[in-house]
Formats: C-alpha cells, structure tokens, sequence
C-alpha cells in the first residue's frame, strides 16, 4: 500500500481543485477528494489494475461530482454564508467559479476539464459526450461563460 | 447572394475552437492558415477566440488551493458523501414515525370520546303538557335524550 500513499500525496490536489473549481465550496471538494480515494484504495485493494491513474481519477472526481449535484440541488442558507465569507477574501477568484455554477452541468464539467488541459479524446470519455461534437460544445460554453461574467459584472457595477 | 457565397469556406466557431486547441490533422491545419491568411473576418475572429479561452484559463487559473493541507488518509467503509445522505435519510423516517405515531393517538383519543355519548335515541315528549286552549308559545316541550344503553342523560323542558 506504499504505491497507494504516494498516488494519495502526489494527486490529492490535483483531485480537489477538480473538485473545487466544479463544485465552488471547500467543503464539499474536501469530502469528494476523500470519496474518491477511498474509491482508489478499494480497487488496489481487490488487485484490479488502474492503467492511467491521472485519467481515472478525473473521471472518478467527475463523475462523484454529478451524483453530488444531482443530488443536493437545493442550496441551503448555510451554502450561501460560507460564500458570502469565501467572496470577501477571494474576490476575483469567485467570479469564474460562481459563473461556472450558473452553467448546465454539462458545461460545467467540459469548461472544469479544459481548464486542465485535457484532450478532447479524454474528454469525450470522461463526459460520455461524442467526440466530435466536444469542439462544438465547448466553444459555445465558453461563449455562455463569457456573457454570464459580463451579466455578473454589470450586476456588480449596478 | 454574393455575401454568402463569399462567406461560405468561412470557418465556424467551432472549427477555430479545435484548431486553437490543436485537434486537428495538419492537413486541414494548412488549409486553415491559408484561410486565416486571407480573410480578415476569420483572423478577427480567431483573435477573439483566443481571447476569449485566454481569459477563461487566466481566470481559472486565479483558483489557488495551494495553501490546503493534505489530510491523513482514513479509511472507512462508506463514502463521506453517501454517510450524509443516510443521516438525513433516518432522520426523515424519524420524523414521519414520529408524526404517525402523535396523529394515531390523537384521532384514537377522539373516537374514544365521541364513543362515550354516542346519542342514539332522542325522545320528544309533549304529550302532558298539550293544552288547548293556549296559543302554541305557551306550550311546554320536554326532550329527553338516551344513549345506547337506555340511560338518560339529558332533559331539557322548554317553555315555547
């Protein structure tokens, strides 16, 4: 369990900004990193062997992420406390996020992925989105970010 | 028609997508450059695209969890996630139980209640009073009320 320690070391922060920049809350990312983990432990556990790690960890990480969405969809008042505190120290580094959950999960999940530079062939596999329509999607994504920046900014100004 | 037919090898938004992202064979790559080259509306175009993913990364890149600690690893059985769910899972049941459980006893305390006068029988009894040569207000009734078991429980004499 040596290889085990070291993956947890090495990759534990890579799966909880996924998380993190998916999600928007520290807490919530904290508990997905763990979940998933825990699911890596239990696979090298029943000897079954993970070929690329990096990739099946994202897919993991996205994939927990969704069934957590689906199934919190109400945000609680609390959610909106710790945000409300989180947005005070960080300011600019809310606006992205807090863009990103206005978006559909889909490109939430596509938008995360590429700002990790993932190939579009990873891509396809992680989201089960077909790959040749992956350019079509992320671009109008990106556009759908941009104008929900803009829409936060004027609300900002107003 | 002329403005279509001019605009018609121009590239989508999507094709500017994969080829700023590199997924394309380099084939189509050369013919693009060509393209970009020549027309002005695709090169603007490509320069805003590319602004456009620029400022994403840029701003995304601005999420920093450099400063978090990496926790010990504790295993346990179930998923943080999934643990949450179930505690809010049992204390849903709770509650319905409890509601059950306060709701059945009030409606059994009120059947027992409407149990214990169960009116069964209402007796008008007019007959001693009955005189004739009065007007009708000045007759007295009496009502007497028995439940099930033949008991009297209530007279009321009315003087109409």
């Amino acid at each position: 369990m040596n290889n085990f320690k070291d993956t947890y070391n090495t990759y534990y922060k890579l799966v909880y900004r996924f998380a993190f920049k998916f999600l928007g809350d520290h807490d919530n990312a904290a508990d997905i990193t763990q979940d998933v983990f825990l699911h890596l432990y239990n696979q090298l556990k029943l000897k079954r062997e993970i070929y690329n790690i990096k990739a099946w960890l994202y897919k993991v990480t996205s994939n927990l992420c969704m069934t957590f969405l689906n199934k919190n969809k109400r945000i609680t008042k609390q959610d909106y406390e710790k945000l409300a505190a989180y947005e005070a120290d960080n300011e600019k580094n809310i606006e992205v996020v807090e863009a990103l959950k206005k978006m559909n999960k889909r490109d939430r999940i596509l938008l995360t992925l590429y700002s990790e530079d993932i190939s579009y062939k990873k891509m396809a596999d992680i989201t089960g989105i077909k790959f040749t329509s992956i350019g079509k999607t992320l671009s109008r994504a990106l556009k759908k970010l941009k104008h929900e920046m803009e829409r936060q900014q004027q609300q900002m100004h107003v | 028609m002329k403005w279509k037919d001019n605009n018609s090898k121009c590239m989508s938004d999507e094709m500017i997508q994969i080829y700023i992202d590199n997924e394309i064979d380099a084939f189509e790559k050369a013919g693009m450059e060509k393209h970009f080259a020549e027309c002005k509306n695709c090169n603007r175009r490509l320069y805003e695209h590319k602004k456009m993913i620029s400022d994403f990364k840029q701003s995304i890149s601005l999420v920093n969890i450099e400063s978090i600690e990496i926790p010990e690893f504790k295993y346990e059985k179930t998923p943080v996630i999934a643990r949450k769910k179930h505690r809010l899972f049992y204390w849903k049941w709770a509650a319905a139980a409890v509601i059950l459980i306060a709701s059945s006893l009030f409606i059994h305390e009120k059947l027992n209640t409407n149990s214990q006068n169960d009116v069964q029988y209402i007796i008008f009894d007019m007959s001693s009073e009955v005189d004739a040569n009065k007007p009708l207000h000045e007759q007295t009734m009496s009502i007497y009320i028995i439940d099930k078991s033949g008991k009297q429980i209530e007279t009321i004499i009315n003087n109409l």
